[in-house]
């Protein structure tokens, strides 16, 4: 190819592609400075590319110069594709941009009950100390619910817990404490157990009462344990339970399976003991019973009375919970509505 | 239990403020519930009086304890009786015997003549109605008034309705009616204690008058009963006849032999004062042998032990003197006389209560006792079920706790054709609170569906709930053991099943603006229960179930464990979701633990990594109606000899173009040889013996 006047060649080329360069820069596509490198520097059809390859036959008195000029260009022509090419990257990354400020697809694992919650904290308080975790049945015989724990047919104790009687023989037991019976007869001491469990009483449904519970029952038996091994080792689990700042109480009370009895206190952990609502302003929180536990038990299983003592205490997990999460009525706990539930996620 | 402080004060100073008042009462074991001030200076105390506490169920009692608690002195009780000489012998007016004397120890009786029966003088009624009596007359006020004060229940009655002017203590004849102070007729057996005339029973031993020898506006002369009766017998009649009454709960928990007597003669001086009568010389009655002094040991160091603080002879009689109790020096060890109100303290740990309680129990300091053993949980099956919790929660399940008992046409329905052909039977409660509460569940599902229900009821459709419980049935052969002391220790005759079930509405999972909504269908819950399973170390596997009431035909299936059938699961019967409120679909599933956890668990192992290289094909089938995948998936690893390491479901399809019944199945087989990598030749020869194996065996053809 016969050429006239290979600078102007070169400098229209040099025009045109600036111009088109312009433009696809204008669209802001990559792929329209694509074209126009490929169509300008392209390896096999570019146009400049094909001027430099062609040189020789350009007529040797404009050779030096027309060459010095297309290797000139080509150096502009690359840096300004160059920016261009950067430009419209930046811009594609800039498009591509993600929302982070939308949510992600949710895992959304169910939830523990709170009742499990709280009965797996005070079970790892105890297992901590040592304890083992028992189990027992929720359909017992008289005998295990009430005899044995010293409080014999016609006593008047068993006016203090109404019970659901069985057809065809046995009761709903009334308190976990038949676990300490049905321990103490299959293992020899030193023992300390805790049952966590569910237990019935015939009473009516209120916000404070329900006629299941659940309760969790705790027997430790050495020689030489004392009431201030069962002060101790309540002040132990309250501190663990409530924090380090709470006090326990203990106030003589009855139970015939324990003697000396009492019932145990927390002084309130909301409060520090001034009075609150969730302590109904008396500082203290009634946890649970416990005691010594009566010799007429040990008797009744065949441990020997005399050289062995124990402590024995029993608290309701449900008013556990209703204190620790602010739950203002026991039936809340067995509706099982979720927006209840799901307030307890990450709670065990 | 109800007290004036002013009536109180009769017998004790009780000058500390209120509030330390209270203190030492609730930390001296009877505790203040409720505390109202009254005009000047008087009090209403509500006090909690427990069970075995009879000797403070009255205003001398309670005056004893403060007087302990606060270091004063307790005034003697005025229950002594100058008598007149010139009056009426008693014994000539009337005559009483005990015919039981097992059951009656003791009857006094005083007789007052000529008495006006009039409205009660106001301090008198004044008092018994702040502590919420209802005052009746100067004579019956004058009985309660000295219950309330003393403890000791008293009953007047008109003499002159007695026949025969005769007190008899005697069993009821088979047949024999009463009717009671309160208008009632009763019919009476062997079993009941009387008081009776020369011809009728004429009230209810210790627990209630009869209406026909009442105090009346007419009344002029009195026989006043002053006994004591056995605890047993009169718990039993007012258990029987459904009578509680002050005096029953008196004598049930025990009262004084000795207070008789002090509560006679106190009532006779109150009513000489204020009904205006003349008490008749001498008190009447029969007395059994008197009550044995009660003497106890105690030993100091035993008291010690038990309480955890070091006490001497000296401590200990500090704190039980003051209560009455007589305490002298043998050796090291006490020797203590029990005070004859004292009717709960039998033994040496009574004692040791007394000195604790005496203590405060606040001076008791805490420490940990020192019991050697490692912690665990022994409940049965309590691993797998947590890992299996965990695997549940996973998949979205939120824990549930329902009610134990449930309605008996509830669980019947969704418990019918449970796994393994047994039929469970019910426990029934003999004393249900409600009709729809009367049976224990043998199956957690109605419960659980209640409470999925009761969420889609108020606005939460998308539920997915679990249970992990006991479940209950009559058991085939109760539980029997026997005590250290040779009693029966049995269990009740109940069978209790640690069970497992789920239940699941609405939408398959939360919705989020990626995915297309879908709802909760059965590979949903499937999947979870599978998951749960086998986390648990569960080899499980399905196959289809019947339909029942419940549980939708076609739509239902066995879940196997170890190939043994231990649950179910299936989508609920339109019938069903009706009776349960619900207008959308839902599922449910229900493990039987017992069984599930039976068989050996599946451990962890490590098999090494393969080395070489696997190689996957898909295959696109055609199959015909009446072909389960479970035994598709067999034939392909029968077919493979080994070579298939992994068979997956990854496309179902159904279409017109399929014939009728039949379903496109694409299945991913991955092949793998343990020792080389794989020839394409081999893989393709794979393939094709298990495409000629499934058309053979099953009618299966490759789709084009």
């Amino acid at each position: 190819m016969p050429i006239d006047n290979p600078l102007g060649e070169l400098e229209k080329l040099r025009e045109e592609c600036l111009r088109r360069l312009a433009a696809a820069r204008a669209a802001g596509g990559p792929a329209a400075i694509q074209e126009v490198r490929h169509d300008v520097l392209g390896r096999s059809r570019g146009r400049l590319t094909a001027f430099l390859k062609n040189l020789k036959e350009i007529p040797a008195e404009h050779r030096p110069l027309a060459g010095a000029r297309a290797n000139q260009i080509k150096q502009e022509l690359e840096s300004a594709l160059a920016a261009a090419e950067a430009e419209a990257s930046a811009a594609a990354a800039s498009s591509a941009r993600l929302d982070v400020t939308l949510p992600g697809v949710p895992a959304a694992p169910g939830t523990v009950h709170p009742l499990t919650i709280i009965r797996m904290e005070v079970e790892a308080i105890f297992l901590e100390m040592g304890y083992r975790v028992e189990d027992g049945p929720e359909a017992e015989s008289d005998y295990l619910n009430f005899t044995a724990l010293n409080i014999p047919a016609d006593h008047p104790a068993r006016d203090m817990q109404d019970t659901f009687y069985l057809q065809g023989g046995g009761l709903l037991r009334t308190h976990t404490s038949p676990v300490q019976i049905r321990t103490m007869l299959k293992t020899s001491p030193p023992l300390k157990i805790i049952c966590p469990g569910r237990a019935y009483r015939r009473d009516a449904s209120d916000a404070t009462h329900s006629p299941i519970f659940h309760q969790v029952e705790g027997l430790a038996v050495d020689e030489r344990i004392g009431l201030a091994d069962l002060k101790g080792t309540l002040l132990e689990m309250s501190r663990r339970l409530f924090g380090e700042r709470v006090r326990v109480r203990l106030r003589p009370s009855y139970f015939p399976f324990v003697e000396p009895g009492a019932e145990f206190d927390v002084s309130c952990f909301v409060c520090d003991g001034r009075g609150c609502r969730t302590c109904k302003r008396s500082g203290w929180i009634e946890m649970g019973g416990a005691g010594m536990v009566h010799p007429a038990v040990f008797e009744e299983v065949g441990y020997d009375a005399e050289r062995w003592t124990g402590f024995a205490f029993g608290f309701g997990l449900d008013r556990l919970a209703m204190v620790r999460f602010d739950i203002d009525d026991i039936r809340l706990l067995f509706e099982n509505d979720l927006r209840l539930l799901e307030q307890f996620r990450g709670g065990a | 239990m109800k007290f004036l402080l002013s009536w109180i004060r009769e017998f004790v100073p009780a000058a500390l403020p209120l509030d330390e008042l209270a203190r030492r009462l609730t930390s001296a074991g009877l505790p203040v519930e409720t505390m109202e001030p009254l005009p000047g200076g008087d009090a209403l105390l509500d006090l909690e009086v427990f069970p075995n506490r009879p000797d403070c169920m009255n205003v001398y009692g309670v005056a004893r304890e403060i007087a302990a608690a606060a270091g004063e002195t307790l005034r003697p009780y005025p229950g002594s009786l100058r008598e007149d000489p010139s009056a009426p012998s008693a014994a000539d007016r009337a005559h009483v015997t005990i015919e039981e004397p097992a059951l009656c120890r003791r009857y006094d009786a005083r007789v007052v003549l000529g008495v006006r029966v009039a409205p009660s003088p106001a301090w008198m009624a004044d008092r018994l109605a702040a502590i919420g009596l209802r005052p009746l007359n100067n004579v019956v006020d004058a009985t309660n008034y000295v219950l309330w004060e003393y403890g000791h229940p008293l009953h007047a009655f008109d003499l002159a309705t007695l026949a025969g002017a005769e007190i008899r203590v005697r069993r009821a004849a088979r047949g024999e009616r009463l009717v009671t102070l309160d208008g009632v007729e009763r019919a009476l057996d062997e079993d009941t204690l009387v008081i009776a005339d020369a011809r009728r029973a004429v009230a209810l031993a210790g627990i209630m008058g009869g209406h026909g020898t009442m105090v009346t506006s007419s009344t002029r002369d009195l026989l006043i009963e002053s006994a004591h009766f056995d605890p047993v017998s009169v718990r039993r009649t007012a258990k029987r006849l459904g009578l509680s009454t002050d005096a029953s709960y008196r004598f049930e928990r025990g009262a004084d032999l000795e207070a008789t007597s002090v509560a006679l003669d106190r009532v006779a001086s109150i009513l000489r004062e204020s009904a205006g009568g003349a008490v008749a010389r001498g008190r009447i009655g029969q007395r059994g042998a008197p009550a044995p002094v009660r003497r106890l040991t105690l030993r100091p160091r035993r008291a010690s032990v038990l309480i955890g603080i070091p006490l001497d002879q000296r401590a200990v009689t500090g704190a039980l003197s003051p209560l009455g109790f007589k305490v002298e020096q043998e050796a090291d060890d006490l020797q203590i006389e029990v005070p004859s109100h004292r009717s709960d303290v039998e033994r040496e740990v009574d004692l040791i209560e007394e000195v604790a309680r005496r203590i405060g129990y606040d001076a008791v300091p805490g420490r940990l006792p020192a019991i050697a053993g490692a912690g665990g949980i022994d409940r049965p099956g309590h691993a797998r079920l947590e890992r299996a919790v965990r695997a549940l929660r996973a998949a979205g399940y939120s824990e549930a706790v329902t009610f134990s008992f449930t309605s008996a046409p509830a669980d019947a329905g969704l418990g019918a054709g449970r796994p393994g052909g047994e039929e469970a039977e019910p426990v029934l409660l003999s004393n249900p609170i409600a009709a729809d509460q009367e049976c224990l569940r043998t199956t957690l599902l109605a419960g659980l569906l209640d409470s999925l229900a009761r969420n889609v009821n108020r606005g939460v459709r998308d539920v997915r709930l679990f249970e992990a419980a006991r479940t209950f049935r009559r058991a085939s052969r109760p539980e029997s053991f026997t005590a250290a002391a040779g009693r029966d220790a049995g269990g009740a005759p109940v069978e209790e099943r640690l069970t497992l079930a789920l239940a699941v509405t609405g939408a398959a999972r939360p919705r989020h603006w990626l995915d297309a909504p879908r709802e909760a269908g059965l590979w949903d819950l499937k999947g979870a229960v599978e998951s749960a399973l086998a986390e648990a170390g569960c080899a499980v596997s399905a196959e289809p179930a019947p339909g029942t009431e419940a549980f939708e035909d076609g739509a239902t299936a066995w879940i196997l464990v170890g190939g043994r059938r231990a649950g179910r699961l299936g989508a609920l019967t339109r019938a069903w979701c009706q009776r349960l409120g619900l207008k959308q679909e839902a599922l449910a599933a229900e493990i039987d633990l017992a069984i599930a956890f039976a068989g050996p668990e599946r451990l962890p192992s490590y098999t090494p990594i393969p080395r070489h290289p696997a190689v996957a094909r898909d295959l696109s089938l055609v199959v015909p109606a009446g072909r389960s995948y479970a035994e598709l998936e067999r034939a392909v690893r029968d077919a493979a000899a080994g070579l298939a390491v992994r068979v997956e479901a990854v496309d179902r399809y159904a279409g017109p173009e399929l014939p009728r019944g039949a379903a496109g199945l694409t299945l991913r087989v991955t092949f793998r040889h343990p020792e080389r990598t794989l020839a394409s030749e081999e893989v393709n020869q794979a393939q094709e013996t298990i495409v000629e194996a499934l058309a053979r065996g099953f009618g299966v053809s490759l789709r084009r």
